[in-house]
């Protein structure tokens, strides 16, 4: 191996002289074998030409030229170290941006996430008595719906256990949600509990259960209300802002 | 523009790749991003560092896809009509062949550093352009490059 640092060959000594000489012969020699141009075919020449000008230029094809660009950019005109940094920086925006849109899915889920999630506890099936009571919490799931607290609708689930209906064959809750009106907002019996979810706005409400359309019960695990409509049994809910 | 730059496209991707079907592949698809690129050419820079760099990232880019070594295939005699330096010395076929066989036994980024210096005559500034290497790097590849050339056709002069 030679010990020079270039090229170019500088302050040659003497006895070295005749190598460096042959030295230059040779590299001028391999350059003469490669310079020549090869023997070009017109018909490759014209295929180009015709490539070139039939190139679509759409909007989405200059684009993916242009990215196709870039990567090539990308992959060979950069360091490895100045690579492997970018694309840990890309990875680390990526699990932020990720990150934000997770939590943001979690803390904001739509009524319907949080009806599935507080209203079948376990999906193992239909529920024993004491599933059925421990999973049929009075109160109550509550989600934001909007971003502005004033005028949030939250999401209140309202469950009522079985065993406290007498069999009754249709259940409904009133409120001042809804103008204390039994047939506006029925409930459903699924795996030994009565439930519904409803939109309601922040605050406290006054509410009850009506049996088969006719008789009001409080509801037996939240606190009665003592201005109970007409005289009926009623219970209070306290829906918390957003 | 594709008259002039073809020979000396196809020149260094064959030298690069050593398959003349994979030096046409390579050539065509970098006349067609020049085409597509074009107005991304600034106007003062030089053209050929340019028009080089595409071309020599889509021979890395070919020829990692092939993964294949860059054995010399297929060797195309030089005819004089195609020959635009008249003035030029010829050398004979079997140095030419054995030149080419040394080449391709040199890594990439030597071969691709040393064609661009002597054979395409660029400086270190266009070639710091082309590889988006440093200046201090490619002087070193191109020693490198240079001394296992020599070394490589001594070794093939003395076994003859």
């Amino acid at each position: 191996m030679s010990s020079r640092d270039n090229d170019t060959p500088s302050s040659p000594s003497n006895g070295s002289l005749d190598s460096l000489m042959d030295d230059e012969r040779l590299l001028q020699q391999i350059r003469d074998a490669l310079t020549p141009m090869p023997a070009v075919n017109q018909r490759a020449i014209a295929n180009i030409l015709s490539a070139v000008a039939d190139r679509r230029v759409t909007r989405p094809e200059r684009w993916r030229a242009r990215i196709a660009f870039a990567i090539d950019q990308f992959r060979y005109a950069t360091s490895p170290v100045a690579r492997m940094t970018a694309v840990a920086a890309a990875c680390t925006v990526l699990g932020f941006v990720a990150r934000g849109v997770l939590l943001r899915e979690g803390a904001s889920g739509t009524p319907s996430a949080a009806i599935a999630s507080s209203a079948e506890p376990s999906p193992r099936g239909p529920l024993s008595d004491t599933e059925a009571t421990r999973a049929a919490p009075t109160l109550t799931q509550t989600v934001n719906d909007t971003a502005d607290p004033a005028a949030a609708l939250v999401s209140v689930q309202f469950v009522l256990d079985a065993h406290a209906t007498d069999s009754a064959t249709t259940v409904s809750v009133v409120g001042d949600f809804n103008e204390w009106n039994v047939a506006a907002t029925p409930m459903t019996l699924e795996r030994g509990a009565w439930s519904v979810s409803l939109p309601t706005t922040a605050g406290r409400h006054v509410y009850a259960f009506v049996l088969n359309g006719e008789r009001w019960i409080a509801d037996p695990r939240a606190p009665r209300a003592a201005d109970a409509d007409f005289g009926r049994p009623g219970s209070v809910i306290i829906v918390q802002a957003p | 523009m594709v008259e002039w730059y073809y020979p000396r496209a196809l020149r260094f991707a064959r030298a690069m790749l050593g398959d003349p079907r994979d030096a046409e592949e390579a050539v065509q698809d970098t006349f067609v991003r020049v085409h597509d690129n074009l107005a991304r050419f600034r106007g003062d820079e030089s053209f050929d560092p340019w028009f080089f760099r595409i071309l020599g990232n889509r021979c890395r880019t070919l020829a990692g896809k092939r993964k294949r070594h860059h054995a010399l295939i297929d060797y195309t005699p030089i005819l004089p009509e195609t020959i635009s330096d008249a003035d030029i010395r010829l050398p004979d076929d079997a140095f030419v062949r054995r030149v080419y066989h040394a080449l391709a036994d040199l890594p990439a980024d030597q071969r691709e550093a040393f064609l661009l210096r002597h054979v395409n005559d660029l400086d270190y500034d266009e070639m710091i352009t082309v590889t988006g290497a440093r200046g201090s790097t490619l002087r070193m590849r191109v020693k490198r490059a240079c001394d296992a050339l020599r070394v490589r056709l001594r070794e093939g002069e003395t076994h003859e």
